[in-house]
């Protein structure tokens, strides 16, 4: 039972394996959650053996140990036991990369240091025998004093030693600490230390030589480079073939995410939709079989038909990554992006900002430097997410007539590929604009590691997409349950003379939207839009359904052609557009808002997003309504 | 006569360093001085980009973008502005440079000692 286990913490660099060892160890035991307070992602798993469980956290890669990043500040944490309800973990298992093992042991003084019960795991065993490197494991034992094993992590029958080292912990076997003189050599480093510390160059400096040391006494060899990382990297990086191949890969993931992912999400659709019936036919006619079925059925499931989309783009970021082209993308993409005063690690996160918005401000945390990070959360909510989709696809297709542009290309296509580019327009100028003044100085060096070409394990891209499912599910569980529940009750109300449902025109809900209009009138809307744009500040795709109730369609199979016909009735060309640009710069995404504040530290950073953001809409949509 | 030969190969020395960003493509280098401000600098020593260290350009990324350096058995991306403030020195210089410290017999700086570590 987690708890009770030994807590055992895997601790590496980036790209060492650690992940793949944690999946080879836990299997699809796993779960992710969030360290208290910040976005970093906690993922744990239970190692079950003969002799009881143990738990093992896989911590986020890191170079060292000071507090510099949020990876590594929490990777401090944990290891000094101000996580994990303040408990230190019984062990740690330290994975370094055996064919970049000068460098990696680098990171060996700082961990050992913490004088936790250790296991050095040396991985790519296999990588290093091909490329002709060498090390001996036993002496490297004997120096760092505590158990070396060399592993290859995607194959079970190289871990006996590290699950002997589990087992010792469960059973109370003996299990080494670090060496002492370690400790007091780096207790400097680690902020352990009352003496004054080293300069920052030559404790570095000092922990090199160490390094080197230990390498040499242990006969290490370097690895050749690898030819077949070469050979990739001759086309990948390639002044024509690369950008070309970038732009392809991108084509690719987008085709797939609007292409590929609409037979799945009709049958995501379907399936709702006759759960829904099924349960209707099982229950009583009453107000609670229309909270369960008009409010969170239809609700919960207008957010659940996007989870095709963004498994399928998970899909292709754990491919990307896995394969170690995603971090030549970033190489690639970094003279661009360094223009709009971001740069190459923001490509990921603004990537992952179409599926969703929110794993984007989570995956900005790889940007170390803060000025950049913040940017690019900044901007990020610009990209066109799919919960702006639906909003768009229904707008299209009741205001811009079908016809052929070029080649395949037609007016529909095109202008759904405008409202992207402005998107994306706009986030580049305000990242360069936060850049020229909020968020102004010097950036810290860019420095991308480019790991090895490597076939993806399938453990760990079902791993994640598992992550992503269930941190998905848990945000359409928590906040879209809460607003359609809300929106649900506020249509309820004051009962009309009859004591059933008032009109909406009547209800809580028309009579919030009536307040609004004027300020929403200069923009083309009336109340009914109105009441869509508040409801939608929750999601943005709650307008869809908000605007389905309100214009009383209830039937969801026929609700998108009745909608659109009641959007032709209500809205004229010029408001209609002015609606999409307000979807295209506003910021209506709690979730967005909550992972932003908890990101950033702060209501200062989301605060001016939200407004910033929200100017822009309005003057977009004033400007739209009034030339059209 | 001794004297002026030193005196010589350490002129030659010097004049051997220069900024990574000027160093072409497949020649191995060794870092000697970083002129990075702050705390950027952890972000290279973290690296492993510590005085000291091999660096070898393999690769320009397309349309002016970062060079791929070899370094320590893996591979690492740094702009041009980055590279520009690293000092380095051909390997051969700074063996000469090795040996020349070891006839002296003089005492070695931390920086001195991490590269004699390196070679």
């Amino acid at each position: 039972m987690p708890g009770s286990d030994p807590l055992v913490a895997l601790v590496g660099p980036p790209n060492a394996g650690k992940s793949t060892l944690f999946n080879s160890l836990t299997g699809l035991n796993q779960r992710v959650a969030n360290y208290p307070g910040v976005t970093v992602e906690r993922r744990s798993g239970v190692v079950r053996e003969s002799v009881g469980s143990v738990e093992v956290i896989d911590l986020p890669g890191v170079h060292g140990l000071s507090p510099r990043s949020l990876d590594q500040m929490v990777t401090r944490d944990v290891l000094m036991g101000k996580l994990e309800d303040g408990r230190q973990p019984d062990a740690v298992i330290l994975v370094l990369d055996s064919t970049r093992l000068r460098s990696h042991l680098m990171l060996a003084d700082p961990v050992l240091g913490l004088g936790i019960p250790s296991l050095v795991v040396l991985t790519m065993a296999d990588e290093l025998g091909r490329r002709d490197g060498a090390v001996d494991a036993g002496v490297l034992a004997a120096e760092l004093g505590v158990e070396v094993t060399l592993v290859n992590a995607r194959d079970p029958f190289t871990l006996g030693t590290v699950r002997r080292f589990l087992k010792a912990l469960r059973t109370g076997g003996e299990v080494v600490r670090a060496c002492p003189a370690i400790a007091v050599a780096d207790a400097a480093a680690t902020g352990n230390h009352p003496g004054r510390p080293l300069p920052v160059v030559d404790l570095f400096a000092e922990r090199r030589k160490r390094a080197r040391a230990l390498g040499r006494s242990a006969d290490f060899r370097d690895p050749r480079p690898s030819r077949a990382t070469r050979r990739i990297d001759a086309v990948v990086l390639h002044r024509l073939w690369g950008p070309l191949l970038f732009l392809a890969l991108v084509v690719l993931v987008f085709e797939a995410i609007f292409s590929w992912a609409i037979p799945l999400m009709d049958a995501t659709e379907a399936a709702i939709g006759a759960s829904g019936a099924f349960v209707a036919g099982l229950l009583p006619d009453n107000w609670f079989r229309g909270l369960l079925i008009d409010g969170v059925w239809a609700g919960v499931g207008s957010v659940l038909v996007f989870l095709p989309q963004i498994l399928i783009l998970f899909l292709f970021i754990a491919i990307l990554e896995d394969s170690g082209y995603m971090a030549r993308a970033a190489v690639i993409a970094d003279r661009a992006m360094h223009r709009a005063g971001l740069q190459g690690r923001s490509f990921l996160p603004l990537l992952s900002a179409y599926a969703c918005a929110v794993p984007a401000v989570m995956a900005a945390r790889t940007v170390e430097d803060e000025r950049d990070r913040i940017a690019t959360i900044f901007v990020a909510p610009f990209m066109t997410c799919s919960a702006r989709l639906p909003v768009y696809t229904l707008l299209i297709a009741a205001f811009i007539p079908a016809g052929t542009l070029i080649g395949p290309l037609g007016t529909r296509g095109a202008v759904l590929i405008g409202l992207y580019a402005l998107g994306l327009a706009a986030a580049l100028v305000t990242a360069a604009i936060l850049k020229g003044t909020l968020l102004g100085g010097r950036s810290a060096p860019f420095v991308m590691e480019l790991p090895p070409y490597r076939v993806p394990g399938w453990r760990s891209v079902a791993s994640r997409l598992l992550d992503r499912t269930r941190v998905f599910l848990r945000r359409a569980g928590k906040i879209i349950l809460a607003v359609t529940v809300v929106l649900w009750i506020l249509t309820q109300f004051p009962r009309a003379a009859g004591g059933g449902a008032p009109e909406i025109g009547d209800s809580a809900l028309g009579r919030i939207g009536q307040v609004i209009e004027p300020a929403i009138e200069p923009l083309g809307f009336d109340w009914r839009v109105g009441i869509g744009l508040v409801t939608s500040l929750a999601a943005r795709e709650v307008i869809v359904g908000t605007l389905g109730t309100i214009y009383g369609v209830e039937n969801e199979g026929e609700s998108d052609f009745e909608l659109r016909a009641a959007l032709q009735q209500d809205l004229d060309p010029g408001s209609a557009v002015a609606l999409l640009i307000f979807f295209v710069f506003a910021l209506q995404c709690m979730s967005t808002v909550a992972v932003m504040r908890r990101e950033t530290g702060g209501w200062r950073w989301p605060a001016l997003q939200f407004t910033y953001m929200l100017a822009l809409a309005y003057a977009g949509a004033w400007l739209a309504n009034a030339l059209l | 006569m001794e004297d002026r030969r030193q005196d010589t190969e350490g002129a030659e020395s010097q004049r051997a360093e220069r900024m990574l960003a000027d160093v072409p493509l497949e020649e191995e280098v060794v870092l000697v001085r970083m002129d990075v401000a702050g705390e950027d600098i952890e972000t290279l020593l973290e690296r492993g980009i510590v005085p000291g260290c091999k660096l070898c350009p393999v690769r320009h990324a397309p349309a002016g973008g970062p060079t791929v350096y070899r370094l320590d058995g893996g591979l690492i991306a740094l702009r041009k502005d980055t590279a520009a403030c690293l000092c380095v020195r051909s390997v051969l210089a700074a063996h000469r440079s090795q040996r020349e410290d070891s006839e002296r017999s003089a005492p070695a700086g931390p920086g001195t000692a991490a590269l004699s570590d390196a070679i």
